[in-house]
């Protein structure tokens, strides 16, 4: 009888487990692989990408779109965020536009420990910014949400500029504390 | 001559005793509610710049300056500008400033951008920050019932810091930006997000109600060149005036000095 229950409990780990894996990376057949540190996000895989969900701003001016995009897998949380990252601010997909300047890097991305997550990017982000609390609410928003869209472990995101804290990225935007995920400004539905 | 007979005789030469005309005395003015005009950016920050190379800077302070002269001719109302030339300040400088002298309302003028062409019309902001603000919470009604009353605050928790002293200030700031959109809307476009809410950096340490208004997109053709012109920008500063006037009207703003 115990050794009957002990089975079905596993079973029902394993299928948790699953399922959480399945949740981590979308469609991808495998979650993100693994370990550095503390890391402890992901496990072995076989796959060499995971689909991530990225932000991108939406052609018609309303808010930011969402885009199912392949990233290469990292070896770790902090190296999978900077690959989403880095695709995060590549070329937009067709139908929609750039939310970060052009010509910004991701200088790095790493994880305190508490489910905040640091985004450190190079000083494009406001030499080249266009202005305007709309546009700079995009762009936060963009790397905000592709990060905490697609780590679970990561809770929120602050924004360092050249390793540094920074007021704002264009003059509205209080840069001070780590921001929540925002999908408020996403509009229309998640696409291939 | 008696002290009774002495104290007569001086009132009836008094010209104030009893009969006597009353010289004429200035009425003193009535205390003038202030405003804070703050125009974004300045110096080496051009903040939006249109296609046509209109800066924000400089079409926010053209804007800031007839709202001054509008309030002036106006009367009741005293428009204090952050600054009135081409200057650069910090935001903390501009908070400052605001918080120098009582005032009843913080407007911070501003040009938008988008990264779409398309994106169009005018937005307001108010301030947003970590928490809900105290007011937000308290009037949050109870499912079936009425909002409960504001709970005691006790003079300890009355300290409020200095970059977040603007949540205290968002139920009055709230109510200012649902009547500039209304405002705005009937006079022309309205931006995609119209009232926004958001931890803007201007708005944080004002120790008033606060509100940021995007005047218009300096990404949009339509909106650069309606921007640029003289009637635009009139209307736009009266359009400020009369919502100020008019929350002062229905007690949303206090009427005179704070």
């Amino acid at each position: 009888m115990m050794w009957r229950a002990l089975a079905v409990a596993g079973a029902v780990v394993l299928l948790l487990a699953f399922g959480a894996g399945v949740w981590m990376i979308g469609h991808s057949p495998a979650p993100p692989a693994v370990v550095r540190g503390s890391d402890t996000d992901a496990s072995p895989a076989p796959t060499s990408h995971i689909t991530a969900t990225l932000f991108f701003g939406d052609a018609g001016g309303r808010g930011l779109v969402a885009r199912r995009v392949d990233v290469p897998l990292g070896a770790s949380v902090a190296d999978q965020g900077e690959a989403i990252l880095l695709a995060a601010l590549s070329t937009p997909p067709p139908g929609t536009v750039a939310v970060v300047p052009v010509g910004t890097r991701v200088r790095a991305f790493y994880l305190d420990g508490t489910g905040t997550g640091f985004v450190d990017l190079s000083g494009e982000v406001r030499t080249k910014h266009p202005g305007g609390s709309f546009a700079e609410a995009l762009t936060v928003a963009a790397v905000v949400n592709a990060v905490t869209s697609n780590l679970p472990s990561v809770a929120r995101v602050r924004v360092l500029v050249e390793g540094k804290e920074v007021e704002t990225l264009a003059g509205h935007l209080d840069l001070a504390e780590p921001f929540l995920p925002d999908l408020s400004l996403v509009v229309g539905r998640t696409t291939p | 001559m008696s002290i009774l007979a002495l104290a007569a005789a001086v009132l009836a030469q008094s010209p104030a005793g009893p009969g006597a005309q009353q010289p004429p005395v200035a009425a003193s003015p009535a205390p003038l509610a202030s405003v804070v005009v703050d125009p974004g950016h300045g110096g080496d920050d051009h903040g939006a710049v249109g296609a046509t190379g209109i800066e924000e800077k400089a079409l926010v302070l053209g804007v800031a300056q007839r709202l001054q002269s509008l309030a002036a001719l106006h009367g009741g109302i005293r428009v204090r500008l952050t600054r009135d030339d081409d200057r650069a300040l910090t935001l903390d400088q501009r908070a400052t400033t605001a918080n120098s002298s009582p005032g009843i309302l913080f407007v911070s003028l501003h040009a938008n951008f988008s990264p779409s062409p398309k994106t169009a019309g005018v937005e307001v902001g108010t301030f947003r920050g970590a928490a809900p603000a105290a007011a937000e919470v308290h009037a949050a009604p109870r499912r079936g019932g009425p909002a409960p009353p504001p709970a005691p605050v006790s003079r300890w928790a009355a300290l409020v810091r200095w970059d977040q002293a603007q949540a205290q200030h968002v139920e009055r700031a709230s109510a200012v930006a649902q009547r500039l959109v209304e405002r705005f809307r009937a006079s022309g476009t309205v931006g995609p997000r119209a009232w926004f809410q958001a931890p803007l950096k201007p708005l944080s340490a004002v120790n008033m109600p606060a509100v940021l208004v995007e005047l218009g997109y300096l990404s949009n053709t339509d909106d650069e060149a309606a921007l640029v012109s003289e009637a635009r920008q009139a209307a736009l500063a009266q359009a400020v005036l009369d919502v100020v006037v008019a929350s002062m009207a229905s007690g949303a703003l206090p009427a005179g000095p704070r």
